[in-house]
């Protein structure tokens, strides 16, 4: 199990954990992101950006180190 | 059984102050949102005589209890199930407090319908549309100011699963029940050949929507109408449809989706969406190499800017022209801007007034108030108009262009030293042209503590106002235009240090906090489409010019009086008006440094009216019609003009600004905060400045 940050771009994920408050996992959750999604790594440079279904996500480093995922692919 | 008879919900146990609606076609998120809005504690209830179960539960709001009733999801009023019939009824009967219309944004063109047949017999409505985010990521944008108009209720988008907009609802519907924005007209549709019949037939519903209903057949009408009522509403259905060839419910329907169609094709566009491909190819331009993304991140800002400021005042590009030596199109375009037209019209209108009331003989004081105090007050707020406008569109176009998204990442590696995240730049970026809209958006930023520090540091950012006294002051005191451009640089590099300082000063004392993480979705690039930027920025200007014009107005005719009125009463010279004690008075702070003139001192004070203020001010103090011989008049030592230009850079905000600030956090705190912040950061600097200046040269 790794953290967000530490995926490779190019690579699909599935979320496993969430280690952060309910204000956190509520953020996230808006968004799509909730433990069972898969996703893909578009960019790792500065800000996480995912790719989720039709629409990118930039998550913020702190954020990122936080949800936890296995790599699929 | 119908709802009437149950007119004040007693079986639902303890209602509280207001009883709300909620209503919806199915699949609109009716659900969703009553789970969002009431946390999900709702229970359920029987109808009374019905078998339908109906949920309801509890909200509290500024302090009031509302009942919201969930009512069964209904297509449209021509129903025939048994819970829709109820809902219908229930509309009907017009029994509550309020209506939550839910809209799902994905099917409005279907949805306007069921909106048209609610407000023929309510206008108690407030208009929820959900799934906003959705189309606005597939392209279509939906101009809410216009639908609102047409349609005269409140519209608010929200998202339920989201919950996003559930507040601003909860304010409409305040706002609703306690009858702040009454219209005691419903909405109307002009039915044409229809209406002498409607007229008719009102004389037995009593009520225009009802009248419709009556005549569209709908036997829950008919059947509360007396025996003649309902014959005679039968004989003119028959009449109707001999005349026309069209049943009356179909006249009606027709007439109804002419309507829509205007309503959609005046406030629904659809923007082409860029392709995946296309996307990801800027995206990795923009994306993969920060530097590079931030040049040009950089160079988009400063272009538009660029374009933003010369439609407005000529400048930058007339000194630009002039450098290259050429001066009749420099002098053109110094003319022939938004900004010189306005005051061109106003200075007309001034002389004009002037005129006219020296014939009526009257009174010298009263003229001058007239044209000097309240003509060119109105032209003080006019004059910002187009600058805050021009940037309102630039910025818009940045926004609606998906670009916007991408800045904030970028901008979030350096936001970040300080705990603001990367969306704080637009808001900063806005500001280098006018603090007033920059503090409007900082509405972007999720977090409200973020927000709040943000809008008490964004005033030390200079702004175009600003920039003009600068660039005046600087080609009055220096000649070399390398010490003028190295003054200009250290200025701004010092106004955004000083912003980030302030911001993470503010992080760690008055608003401690959480710093906030980024985490946004990057929408879909997008050639921006002209409507949804018109629509933008007229919105956002129009709520300055209410905004300052309310204040700015008003604080014209008092600086007027300061400048006008004596101890011996009225007097057209400033020197023996209150302007130059005042002036006198506050210049005191700066006598240590050797500046001891009270015309800038009294320059200092009108200077929080608007920025430019501080030119025209001098000038009349100093009664010439040149504003550079006052200056020169002033004697100032190098050490002295520095430190005074660093002080009216940063020292508190204008007057529109220091308004907007309240009107944003509501807050006097906040502003206390910023006054205090700005007064001390520009004080103490001024005197660093000064003596800095003093060693070296």
């Amino acid at each position: 199990m790794k953290s967000l940050d530490e995926i490779e771009v190019g690579r699909k994920v599935r979320i496993v954990k969430i280690l952060g408050g309910y204000g956190l996992v509520r953020r996230l959750v808006s968004l799509g992101l909730t433990i069972g999604v898969e996703l893909f790594i578009i960019n790792n440079q500065g800000p996480i950006i995912i790719k989720l279904g039709d629409s990118n996500i930039a998550i913020g480093k702190g954020i990122a180190r936080k949800v936890l995922v296995e790599e699929i692919i | 059984m119908s709802c009437h008879q149950h007119k004040n919900f007693d079986f639902l146990e303890n209602h509280g102050d207001y009883i709300i609606a909620l209503v919806a076609q199915p699949n609109a998120g009716k659900t969703t949102l009553f789970n969002t809005l009431t946390g999900a504690r709702g229970y359920v209830a029987n109808w009374p005589g019905k078998t339908v179960e109906i949920f309801s539960g509890t909200v509290i709001h500024h302090g009031k209890k509302l009942t919201i009733i969930d009512l069964p999801g209904i297509q449209s009023l021509h129903t025939s199930s048994q819970e829709e019939t109820l809902t219908k009824e229930c509309i009907l009967e017009n029994k509550f407090d309020a209506i939550i219309l839910l809209i799902n944004a994905e099917s409005l063109y279907r949805s306007l319908y069921f909106i048209l047949q609610i407000l023929e017999l309510t206008n108690k409505v407030v208009i929820a549309i959900n799934k906003f985010d959705v189309i606005e990521r597939r392209g279509f944008h939906i101009n809410i100011a216009a639908l609102e108009a047409k349609l005269g209720v409140p519209i608010v988008t929200i998202s339920a699963l989201k919950k996003i907009g559930i507040g601003p609802l909860m304010d409409r519907i305040m706002d609703l029940l306690e009858k702040k924005n009454e219209k005691a007209e419903k909405f109307k549709i002009d039915y044409g050949s229809l209406e002498e019949y409607i007229e008719y037939t009102q004389k037995f519903t009593n009520d225009r929507g009802l009248a419709i209903r009556a005549l569209e057949g709908d036997d829950y009408i008919l059947e509360t109408l007396n025996e003649k009522g309902r014959n005679e509403v039968r004989r003119i259905r028959k009449e109707i449809e001999e005349k026309y060839g069209f049943r009356p419910e179909e006249l009606i329907a027709m007439t109804r989706y002419k309507i829509i169609e205007e309503l959609t094709q005046n406030a629904i566009v659809k923007v082409n969406v860029a392709g995946k491909n296309l996307e990801e190819k800027i995206d990795k331009i923009m994306l993969n190499n920060w530097i590079i993304g931030l040049i040009i991140s950089l160079g988009i800002i400063l272009s538009t800017l660029f374009i933003a400021f010369t439609i407005n005042t000529g400048f930058p590009l007339n000194i630009i022209f002039e450098e290259l030596g050429l001066t009749e199109l420099a002098n053109i375009i110094e003319t022939y801007n938004l900004g010189g037209i306005i005051s061109m019209i106003f200075s007309t209108l001034s002389t004009l007034t002037q005129n006219i009331l020296e014939d009526a003989n009257i009174p010298t004081w009263f003229i001058d108030l007239t044209t000097n105090g309240i003509i060119a007050g109105v032209g003080a707020v006019l004059s910002f108009l187009p600058l805050i406008f021009m940037v309102n569109v630039v910025m818009a176009l940045i926004e609606d262009s998906g670009f916007m998204a991408r800045m904030a990442i970028i901008f979030n590696k350096i936001t970040r030293i300080v705990g603001l995240t990367g969306k704080s730049f637009f808001p900063v970026g806005i500001s280098i042209a006018c603090n007033v809209p920059g503090i409007l958006a900082t509405r972007i930023l999720e977090d409200d503590k973020e927000r709040f520090r943000v809008i008490v540091s964004l005033p030390l950012i200079i702004c175009q106002a600003r920039l003009i006294v600068m660039i005046f002051l600087l080609s009055a005191f220096f000649t070399s235009p390398l010490a003028q451009t190295g003054t200009t640089l250290l200025l701004y590099t010092l106004s955004f240090s000083l912003f980030l300082l302030a911001s993470k000063i503010v992080t760690k004392t008055a608003l401690k906090g959480q710093e906030q993480e980024l985490i946004l979705e990057l929408p879909p690039y997008h050639i921006p489409s002209l409507r949804v930027i018109s629509w933008i920025s007229w919105e956002r200007s129009k709520s300055y010019i209410i905004k300052a014009g309310k204040i700015i107005f008003p604080a014209s005719i008092i600086i007027w009086t300061i400048m006008h009125i004596g101890p011996n009463g009225y007097t057209p010279n400033p020197n023996t008006a209150f302007g130059y004690i005042i002036g006198n008075f506050i210049i005191k702070a700066f006598n240590p440094i050797g500046i001891n003139s009270w015309e800038i001192g009294l320059a200092l004070l009108t200077g929080i009216l608007a920025k430019e203020i501080v030119i025209e001010t001098l000038a009349i103090s100093f009664a010439t019609e040149n504003p550079l011989e006052a200056v020169k008049a002033l004697h100032l030592t190098i050490p002295q003009a520095l430190s005074l230009l660093t002080f009216i850079m940063l020292y508190t905000p204008c007057i529109a600004t220091i308004a907007t600030i309240y009107s944003e956090t509501k807050s006097l705190k906040f502003v206390l905060l910023n006054l205090l912040l700005q007064l001390s950061i520009a004080y103490i600097l001024s005197y660093i400045i000064a003596y800095i200046a003093m060693l070296i040269l």
